[in-house]
């Protein structure tokens, strides 16, 4: 039944790249036919992968009639997880924008990059995304998009070229490759190389700022639309070759690369969207942090395959899977509602923004649902995410010597920051755009997505709430790939109630738990109602003390409002002069000169770094005096 | 039986918390004040305060949104979850398998995002301010906050507050070496966490470190909502440090209701001591200043990470 499925996937997407064709040859009558078209053929394309989830997939190949010899398709339950996501946020994206040939031809390239079964298929699918995405906005008219567009070729090529060359080290197909692992220097290589390849499209650190450009270069392009699904499948590879080709004989260090840059990772993705001015460009910074706390999660799953702990490493890779999902599915919806906004409110800026919860209802919910499912609040999606990568990482305490359990440490300090860095850009984005008083006549004067947007944001946001509410659903979907890769699956300790990281102790059960919030709140709001006078009066509210504004300014003025940049700065500012290089030399010169001239005050007192820095300096001390009185 | 006699302690916590929380705020405004040198508020005042505002009809700026009227509710509702999460007096009460740590911070995070949403909404200059100085402290100290989770996952094996409480009542191998760091880690983020200028200093504030910059644009029962919410918050915090680090006296699961009563009186005990201990911490260090948090949650994520460390160390097999 798998390769009936896999045949039938590979018909959608040359259908898919047709529907692109036809919209390239018939350019004015073609709109209806690649909306729907697209749509239509991703819902069914999603129905049947998860009825096939749903009935049990078994691993199956197709032969390609074209390319080199060896050329396969493949499909596996994993392959098969990946898709769900893929096409459901495809198909709402299709709804939502405006029609393009492009977005077909992308969707199609992504799941033939998906179903590739060796490193040829891979590479075509990437280049042919690459290609058909951005090969057409090399001419574009606005100067900022063939840069964008050079960029966004430049870098798909460079992660197709490092992930062939990591697959070339040893053999071509994922099958062979499975059954001769690799060993010593080639192993290492395969890592590094595969690291690349994964790090361009997810933006793992040092490359976290290839999105956030993307973004602020071409935020309206149907290739960077869907990159946050090129990130997904930069994941995806990576579990693809690291942790399923490569086999359960590699050393524990393998996963400390990707433990200790998904942390530095999430913390640059979380401060990215804490500072970016405008929408696109913040939900990249999102899709960077929710990409590192995935990587985050199949470091330790690594680690504890390595220490050969099935039952520690299955709920690591689920939550590497869930953060996937979550990142994609997140981010698109995020960047629809940004697309959205530009259209209805003419502006991206969050400074031209304001109040368009009023204007716009549907869309700035479907924006604050996109945001808040990546910052870590129950009973969210993010959070039942986010829980799962914090008890791996936990429970991977107990793991290795002192130095991996030093990194440990200072990888849980990095995930509580990004965390609250999350947290912070969110409260930012939702705060400043959506609520408040509006900052510009045109932001007042905004108009909601049309119908069939709010459907595709709508839904998409149902999809999020969904697997907030019910993670142990999802998880009990991607048994069948956890048993695969890890030999221990999650069916015994997630189901509709409850997650659970380890059988001995109860975990995180979602749908109760907002049960008792919406009983708390349901009572209080009861007893209010009997209590309090009912109804409430408006008045003209107090502005803070400024002088009545000027006629010609009927909502206010603008800069009597708390705006987008310097907000929270005692937390974004302090983390920001941390990661910058710059920043660091000239604390390093001044503290020096301060030194020589007052030898033993060198510290200036109302320094944030300071706190941060003298963290660091001390774990790092301790951590080498614990190395040195343990280790035998 | 057993079932019922944990639906019957869970149903008395809660009322336990909700009594005693604007009870708790008022004893901490008394004793600031004595420690002041003047004679302080009547005990009771949080509790007449809340019924004056019910008691209002509420007024609502012209530029706030419907988020206005929903964000009291979501806050209160948070709080009062996570207080019906930690335990006071007994171990093992119906709603025991959810009091995950993670899900506790989560949900005092929950109740933080949405005041500093419903600071925003009103489009007043010092509710954005306010905004970016609650999600400011928050974020700071949950570097600290992870690492003292950390730390008794370690012990544990897990994340449970139940099973947390228990070991510690056991007495969890290694847990003495890092006790004190580990409490003063939580107790300096619990500092940051409430800050607020001393009672009678708000003169001396800074402008977005006002108390009332986030809910300047609420009145009534909103108010009051807010207001309930903030008192519980310290509530839980107290009942949360004395489950982990001062667990003794906690009824053990399925005990009679006769170890309750123990329970009650340690309870009382142990947040008397607490609470006492808050006010003079706050009467020494004087008014809060925002540019002194990032030090104090520094330390607290210092004292967290040492404690780990010294865990570390004492569980590793000679």
């Amino acid at each position: 039944m798998t390769a009936a499925l896999l045949a039938l996937l590979a018909g959608l997407a040359a259908v898919l790249l047709a529907l692109a064709g036809a919209g390239v040859l018939l350019p004015r009558r073609s709109g209806a036919l690649i909306r729907l078209g697209t749509a239509g053929l991703c819902a069914v394309g999603a129905g049947l992968v998860l009825f096939a989830l749903l009935a049990g997939v078994t691993p199956a190949t197709l032969g390609l009639p074209f390319g080199p010899p060896g050329g396969a398709l493949a499909l596996d339950p994993l392959a098969a997880l990946f898709l769900l996501p893929l096409l459901v946020s495809g198909g709402a994206a299709a709804m939502a924008t405006r029609p393009s040939p492009g977005l077909p031809a992308v969707l199609a390239a992504l799941v033939l990059t998906l179903l590739a079964g060796d490193a040829f298929t891979l590479a075509f699918g990437l280049g042919l995304g690459a290609v058909l995405g951005w090969g057409p906005k090399l001419l574009h008219r606005q100067q900022a998009v063939p840069a964008a567009a050079r960029r966004g070729l430049i870098a798909a090529v460079a992660a197709a070229a490092s992930l062939v060359a990591a697959l070339a080290l040893v053999s071509p197909a994922f099958a062979a490759l499975r059954a001769a692992p690799p060993e010593g220097w080639r192993a290492t290589g395969v890592l590094a190389l595969a690291l690349l390849g994964g790090g361009i499209l997810m933006g793992l650190a040092p490359l976290h700022r290839l999105p956030v450009r993307l973004q602020r270069a071409a935020p309206a392009e149907p290739a960077a639309l869907l990159s946050p699904l090129s990130a997904m499948l930069g994941i995806y590879l990576l579990i693809r070759i690291v942790f399923d080709c490569c086999g359960p004989g590699q050393p524990l260090w393998w996963g400390v690369p990707l433990l200790v840059l998904g942390a530095l990772t999430a913390v640059a993705g979380g401060l990215q969207a804490a500072e970016q001015p405008s929408l696109e460009p913040i939900i990249a910074g999102f899709g960077v942090q929710q990409a590192g706390l995935a990587a985050v999660g199949l470091g330790v799953a690594l680690m504890a395959r390595a220490e050969d702990l099935p039952a520690l490493a299955a709920p690591a890779v689920a939550a590497t899977l869930l953060q996937a999902g979550v990142m994609a599915l997140g981010q698109v919806l995020g960047l629809l509602c940004a697309a959205a906004v530009h259209e209805g409110a003419g502006s991206r800026r969050l400074d031209r923004l304001g109040r368009l919860i009023q204007p716009m209802p549907i869309t700035s919910l479907c924006l604050m649902a996109g945001c808040l499912a990546f910052v870590a609040l129950p009973p969210g999606p993010g959070f039942a995410a986010f829980w799962l990568v914090a008890q791996s990482v936990l429970a991977a305490a107990r793991l290795g010597g002192p130095t991996v359990q030093g990194l440990l440490v200072l990888v849980v300090a990095l995930l509580g920051l990004s965390a609250g860095l999350a947290a912070t850009a969110a409260v930012r984005l939702i705060g400043v755009a959506c609520l408040g008083r509006p900052r510009t006549p045109r932001a007042a004067a905004a108009l909601e997505a049309r119908p069939p947007a709010r459907w595709a944001m709508g839904g998409l946001a149902v999809v999020l709430a969904l697997m907030g509410l019910l993670p142990g659903v999802v998880l009990r979907l991607a048994d069948p790939a956890l048993r695969a890769l890890t030999g221990s699956g999650m069916a015994s300790r997630a189901d509709a109630l409850a997650v659970t990281a380890s059988t001995a102790m109860p975990g995180y059960a979602a749908l109760p738990l907002a049960a008792a919030l919406a009983l708390g709140g349901g009572a209080a709001f009861r007893l209010l109602r009997r209590l309090a006078p009912a109804g409430r009066r408006d008045a003209p509210g107090w502005t803070g003390g400024f002088a009545a504004p000027p006629p010609w300014l009927p909502f206010g003025d603008p800069v009597t409002q708390a705006g987008p940049a310097g907000f929270a700065h005692a937390l974004v500012g302090s983390v920001a002069s941390l990661a910058r290089a710059d920043a660091w030399r000239i604390a390093a010169i001044t503290r020096l000169r301060r030194f020589v001239g007052h030898p033993g005050l060198a510290v200036h007192a109302g320094d944030p770094r300071r706190a941060v820095l003298l963290l660091l300096v001390v774990i790092g001390v301790v951590l080498v005096a614990l190395a040195a009185g343990v280790a035998p | 039986m057993t079932l019922l006699l944990a639906v019957a302690a869970q149903a008395l916590h809660i009322a336990l918390m909700l009594a005693a929380a604007p009870t708790l705020a008022g004893a901490l405004a008394w004793s600031q004040a004595r420690l002041q040198g003047r004679a302080g508020p009547p005990l009771l005042a949080p509790w007449h305060r809340l019924a004056r505002l019910i008691r209002k009809q509420p007024i609502r700026p012209e530029t706030a949104t419907a988020l206005s009227a929903v964000a009291p509710l979501v806050a209160f509702a948070s709080v009062v979850t996570v207080a019906a999460l930690v335990p006071s007096f007994t171990l093992g009460m119906a709603f025991a398998p959810l009091a995950d740590l993670l899900v506790i911070g989560g949900l005092l995070a929950l109740a933080r995002v949405v005041l500093a949403l419903a600071g925003f909404d009103s489009g007043a200059a010092i509710g954005g301010l306010g905004a970016g100085r609650a999600m400011a402290i928050a974020g700071l100290a949950q570097p600290a906050l992870l690492l003292v989770v950390l730390g008794f996952a370690l012990l544990a094996g897990g994340t449970n507050l139940d099973a947390v409480a228990a070991a510690q009542l056991d007495g969890a191998p290694g847990a003495a070496a890092s006790w004190g760091l580990g409490f003063a880690g939580l107790v300096l983020v619990v500092l940051a966490d409430t800050a607020e200028p001393s009672a009678g200093d708000t003169e001396r504030a800074e402008f977005g470190m006002l108390p009332e910059a986030l809910t300047l644009a609420f009145s009534g029962r909103d108010l009051a909502l807010f207001e309930a919410a903030a008192a519980l918050r310290r509530l839980v915090w107290l009942c949360l440090i004395a489950a982990l680090f001062l667990p003794f006296g906690l009824a053990p699961p399925e005990a009679p209701p006769l170890a309750w009563l123990i329970g009650l009186v340690c309870w009382a005990a142990k947040l008397v001591f607490l609470g006492l201990g808050l006010a003079l911490a706050e009467a020494l260090g004087g008014p809060a200043r925002l540019a002194r948090l990032p030090g104090l949650v520094g330390v607290a994520a210092l004292l967290g990470a040492l404690a780990v460390a010294v865990l570390l160390a004492s569980l590793t097999p000679a």
